[in-house]
């Protein structure tokens, strides 16, 4: 019987061999990219850089909603269709909480609508500059510091790499972290 | 939409073009036993054939392949049924993975096996390290490795030179042999480099357990973790699209980056597209192979263009992340379904009502706009021999296509080719929407509704994979149903084409005249994308004006449903 045999000898190759070989390589050559670009603090793990946190707290810098509230064992999206009414109502009391919140009424896109994987930890730079005033009268901060969070923000909003390739955006758990003096990640 | 929106779309055309361009070349003196890049392993092919007892120098017929090919698959199903209904019992299983349901693991295995890997369930919520690796891996590469077998049977009965000596139906390969090149000498060295360059852009690859942290507001936060590189890489490559995680490649670990992105864009698409340069290269006629990737160039960019200007009219970011914007996630999900991959990197279901049309479009007529590897190649080729015969009796020349004769029994199988899998999804749609338990899984009610379904059946019968996820499909009836149309949409063009190709390579090759329809001209690649749009449009449109189309009028209307 080739057609059993076939497939046990390509199941050891392809389902054993080939990952394991990934695994094994990736280790050596990335170690802490190939285990989830963790942030740590001591011996205690505070997320990864590239999943998104979810942020309610003055002092922070806050993402894009989330329809799983950042829970990274349901992550997901809305998946509700333009024509939706509960769409249209779950986007009108955001856009209700910002202009609130802030006194604005041109919101960035991206606070309003929630992300495809309800992980993403990323915001436009124009969401982050409003949040500025926010977090820096919870924090206390003087001028001096306010000014300087700003210029923070403008400096990460550059393109890097291709350019073609790139939509200026901010991390917001890297933001975060820099906000609680604590840069250090892998 | 800006300029860098658009320079984005032609750097993506552009490079991938030039990839499929020499991969083609390198496939074809792979496929062909002729000395290539990686010949170094030839002996450990040969040790695979002495040690599995397969007799390599032996041709098969048509049916001896057809017959191979099927009892793989169903021992393939068998296999990963068994994996996923008894995980729990297996190693490599930190977070305690309870077994599987008997119609999800049917579904899902089926999903694999055809090449379609639809989801119904999620990815890190339901499955071992053990049930991702030796089963949804494995079946990434060898339903892909099938899917180039059955066009290599395709291409060899087109360019076979009739030899009386020689029984008609044989010579059309080896499928142990095509297998195996296949995997070793494409999928896996490319996987292998496609894996480790995702992993420097922050794709996961371990076998860790799950991480529990206390989050910098001092939440809890739970992070999934796996050897998801390796398996990403393979189901872009195999156009398989079956997500590591529930959020498939919009989630961070799965495509971190946006250049993370633009290699998974190339690696949905590269192999099927070099399936034309090989094509022309084995036949020694390389504008014939011009002509159809022509065609399928054609097909995706106005595919592009029109989702693209759909979504800049009417679209949101719901369902989108940052770092693909707009444009990235529309260019992903025409070219996620103009291939059968079906990997998704934002919401379909939340796109404009005419940009989330065209995925579904793509996938109606029939997974040919490049396809799936090997598979989007053949069902062209049952596109090409259509048009010959109606380009033939337009003109009133006798239909020929490669030199060949087309007579009634190779129209016959090129019809039941295109035609069964789009019977598939309109007569499992139309019983879908009677059944009031089949539609209580609708996200969205009115027209919505209707695309759900119907992008549903299409994802399934096209063997493309991608949904409009708001469907809840992880019910029996979804389970069960889109097992048969997934297995109905496969093979029901896999066997057809294997006696298509049986049947021309027992044909003369009849000498270039006056008289030959020429299928290596701009007139002919404008003439197959007609037969395309007609067949596939004529099918279809009624459904899609209730689905998208009215969804549209009703959204220009100002009203919320």
């Amino acid at each position: 019987m080739i057609a059993l045999s076939y497939l046990f000898f390509i199941t050891l190759i392809t389902g054993l061999l080939y990952p394991l070989a990934v695994t094994l390589a990736s280790k050596l050559i990335f170690p802490a990219r190939s285990n989830g670009s963790l942030i740590k603090d001591g011996d205690s793990v505070r997320g990864s850089m590239l999943v998104g946190q979810e942020f309610k707290s003055d002092k922070f810098f806050h993402g894009r909603p989330s329809c799983s509230s950042y829970d990274a064992m349901t992550s997901g999206a809305s998946n509700l269709s333009v024509t939706s009414a509960v769409l249209k109502a779950a986007v009108d009391k955001r856009r209700e909480e910002w202009s609130k919140a802030y006194g604005i009424s041109r919101i960035p896109e991206e606070m309003l609508y929630a992300s495809a994987s309800g992980l993403d930890p990323e915001i436009s730079p124009e969401a982050a500059l409003i949040q500025v005033e926010r977090i820096s009268k919870a924090r206390g901060y003087g001028e001096h510091q306010k000014t300087r969070l700003r210029e923070y923000i403008k400096g990460k909003s550059v393109p890097k790499g291709i350019s073609v390739l790139n939509i200026p955006r901010l991390n917001v758990v890297e933001m975060n972290l820099m906000l609680e003096g604590n840069g250090r990640h892998d | 939409m800006n300029l860098n929106d658009i320079m984005q779309i032609v750097l993506f055309i552009a490079v991938f073009s030039l990839f499929a361009y020499f991969l083609g070349n390198y496939m074809a003196n792979v496929f062909s036993g002729q000395k290539h890049l990686l010949s170094f392993l030839r002996p450990l092919e040969i040790f695979t054939y002495r040690m599995l007892k397969i007799e390599h120098e032996h041709e098969m017929g048509w049916k001896e392949y057809a017959l191979s090919v099927g009892i793989f698959s169903v021992l393939s199903i068998i296999l990963l049924f068994a994996i996923l209904v008894a995980q729990s019992w297996l190693p490599l299983n930190p977070q305690k993975m309870a077994n599987m349901p008997w119609d999800l693991a049917l579904n899902t295995s089926v999903s694999f096996v055809t090449n379609t890997n639809w989801q119904a369930y999620s990815g890190e919520v339901s499955l071992s390290y053990f049930s991702q690796m030796t089963g949804l891996t494995v079946q990434n590469f060898v339903s892909a490795a099938v899917g180039i077998a059955c066009a290599l049977v395709l291409i060899r009965g087109i360019i076979r030179k009739h030899d009386p000596f020689k029984a008609a139906d044989l010579g059309l390969g080896n499928f142990w042999v095509d297998m195996t090149r296949s995997i070793y000498y494409v999928l896996l060295p490319l996987s292998f480099i496609l894996a480790l360059v995702l992993v420097s852009q922050g794709v996961i690859q371990n076998l860790n357990p799950y991480i529990t942290c206390t989050t910098l507001e001092g939440g809890t936060q739970v992070i999934p973790m796996g050897p998801a590189a390796s398996q990403i890489a393979i189901k872009q490559l195999g156009t398989n699209g079956g997500g590591f995680f529930g959020a498939n490649s919009a989630h961070p670990f799965e495509n971190p980056r946006q250049f993370s992105n633009f290699l998974e864009l190339l690696g949905l698409i590269v192999i099927s597209a070099a399936f034309p340069f090989m094509y022309g290269n084995m036949s020694g006629r390389r504008r014939q192979g011009y002509v159809i990737f022509g065609a399928m160039l054609a097909l995706l960019v106005a595919g592009i263009a029109f989702a693209m200007i759909a979504e800049y009219s009417h679209g949101t970011m719901e369902g989108k992340e940052m770092r693909f914007g707009k444009a990235g996630s529309i260019l992903w999900g025409v070219a996620t379904t103009a291939t059968s991959c079906g990997a998704v990197n934002a919401m379909h279901d939340s796109f404009a009502p005419l940009a989330g049309m065209v995925p579904v479009m793509n996938i109606m007529l029939g997974e040919i706009i490049f396809g799936g590897v090997g598979s989007g190649f053949y069902g062209m080729i049952l596109f090409a021999v259509i048009t010959v015969f109606i380009a033939g009796l337009m003109v009133g020349r006798s239909p020929e296509y490669m030199g060949k004769k087309i007579e009634a029994p190779d129209v016959k199988l090129s019809m039941v080719g295109i035609m069964v899998p789009s019977m598939v999804i309109l007569i499992f749609s139309s019983v879908a929407v009677l059944l009031p338990s089949a539609l209580a899984s609708r996200a969205n009610p009115g027209p919505h509704g209707l695309s759900e379904i119907l992008y549903a059946f299409s994802s399934g019968a096209g063997n493309n994979g991608s949904a409009f996820a708001g469907l809840n499909a992880n019910t029996v009836f979804y389970n069960v149903c889109m097992s048969i149309g997934m297995l109905i949409g496969r093979f029901s063009v896999i066997f057809p084409v294997l006696a298509l190709a049986s049947s021309l390579a027992g044909k003369k090759t009849i000498p270039v005249s006056e008289g030959t329809f020429p299928t290596d001209t701009l007139l002919f690649a404008s003439l197959l994308i007609g037969v395309i749009l007609i067949v596939g449009g004529l099918t279809h449109f009624p459904a899609l004006t209730l689905g998208p189309i009215l969804e549209h009028f009703v959204m220009l209307s100002g009203k919320i449903i």
